[in-house]
């Protein structure tokens, strides 16, 4: 679920936090920039885990900030493919159903993933999986599920062109990291059943 | 910015939350120092210290410990299943109680595992989410 990246950066620190020990300014410095931020094709950067090298620093003419290059690891959350998570379902729509962990919200399990003879309550805005021996099992609101992670998919959402944005508007709404996950298979779906 | 290496290695639940409490206390370690002013720290940082705290506490992560972590590693190292590495991570997130939850962890779990070695791996990993001291591991 979780691993370490290796990057490297640029890291300026402006002259109000000269008073801070130097390793103390670069941590605070990374954890802005990085955490509970999605990186491109990463994953979603939770924090610093710890600096690999600094260089020294170097004042740039014009400002009095100090420029440091500094190779570091993050924690990053990232599942594998066919990792199985549990987390809360959010909401259900004839659709399928969003879980969420505390962390991360975009996760999707489409009606085509889930078990076979699911179908959707729409008087209870609920899924029902009727399983083969009659019963009728409940994806209820805020039941903690487990799931397999089928596919994840990263959209970059950096700024384009204002004179093309009208045509790309509604591709701007898209989350960067999303994952989309499955329940049909025993042992996954909500955690009390099994 | 630049990715050196996307994935340089693979941190279990545990491991995360031990780093994230351990940060929080240097931080409350850095108040009682320095004074309050040393607790300004980046707002998103605070937020999702907190969330991964929230999760994983609802995760098998917050009953384990450095020591029984390790054995259980090393004990589904040892054994001749050969697992997968990504198994055994998760194996040590999900500390499966029953044979259907794993089941689920392990690919192909009926045909690679006779009935007797699954009782095995699950009694295991019994032993290691309960550290209540020496308890005895039956074999087979």
């Amino acid at each position: 679920m979780f691993i370490l990246t290796r990057l490297s950066d640029l890291v300026t620190i402006q002259p109000t936090s000269f008073t801070v020990p130097t390793r103390q300014a670069l941590e605070d410095e990374i954890n802005t920039r990085y955490a509970n931020k999605v990186i491109h094709k990463v994953g979603l950067a939770i924090c610093l885990y710890d600096i690999l090298k600094s260089s020294d620093g170097l004042i740039g003419s014009g400002t009095g900030n100090v420029n440091i290059n500094v190779e570091f690891r993050l924690i990053v959350f990232r599942p594998f493919k066919g990792e199985v998570i549990t987390g809360r379902i959010a909401n259900s729509t004839p659709h399928g159903i969003h879980v969420r962990l505390d962390f991360f919200d975009e996760i999707f399990l489409p009606k085509d993933y889930l078990f076979e003879g699911s179908v959707f309550d729409h008087n209870e805005q609920v899924w029902v999986w009727r399983t083969e021996d009659g019963d009728e099992l409940f994806f209820d609101k805020n039941e903690m599920v487990r799931f397999r992670v089928e596919e994840e998919e990263f959209t970059d959402n950096t700024p384009v062109d204002p004179a093309l944005r009208d045509s790309l508007a509604d591709a701007d709404m898209k989350p960067p990291y999303k994952l989309i996950g499955s329940c049909y298979q025993s042992g996954l779906g909500v955690v009390a059943w099994w | 910015m630049k990715v050196l290496e996307p994935c340089e290695a693979m941190l279990s639940n545990y491991e995360v939350l031990a780093h994230i409490q351990e940060v929080k206390q240097k931080y409350r370690d850095q108040v009682a120092n320095q004074g309050p002013a040393a607790a300004m720290k980046p707002g998103n940082l605070e937020t999702v210290m907190k969330e991964i705290i929230d999760y994983l506490s609802t995760t098998a992560a917050t009953s384990q410990t450095p020591e029984a972590t390790m054995k259980l590693v090393e004990d589904l190292a040892k054994s001749p299943l050969q697992f997968e590495k990504i198994e055994v991570l998760m194996m040590l997130n999900h500390l499966p109680k029953n044979e259907t939850e794993l089941d689920v962890l392990i690919e192909e779990l009926e045909s690679r595992l006779s009935e007797e070695q699954i009782a095995e791996v699950l009694s295991i990993i019994q032993s290691a989410s309960q550290p209540t001291g020496d308890c005895d591991i039956s074999e087979g």
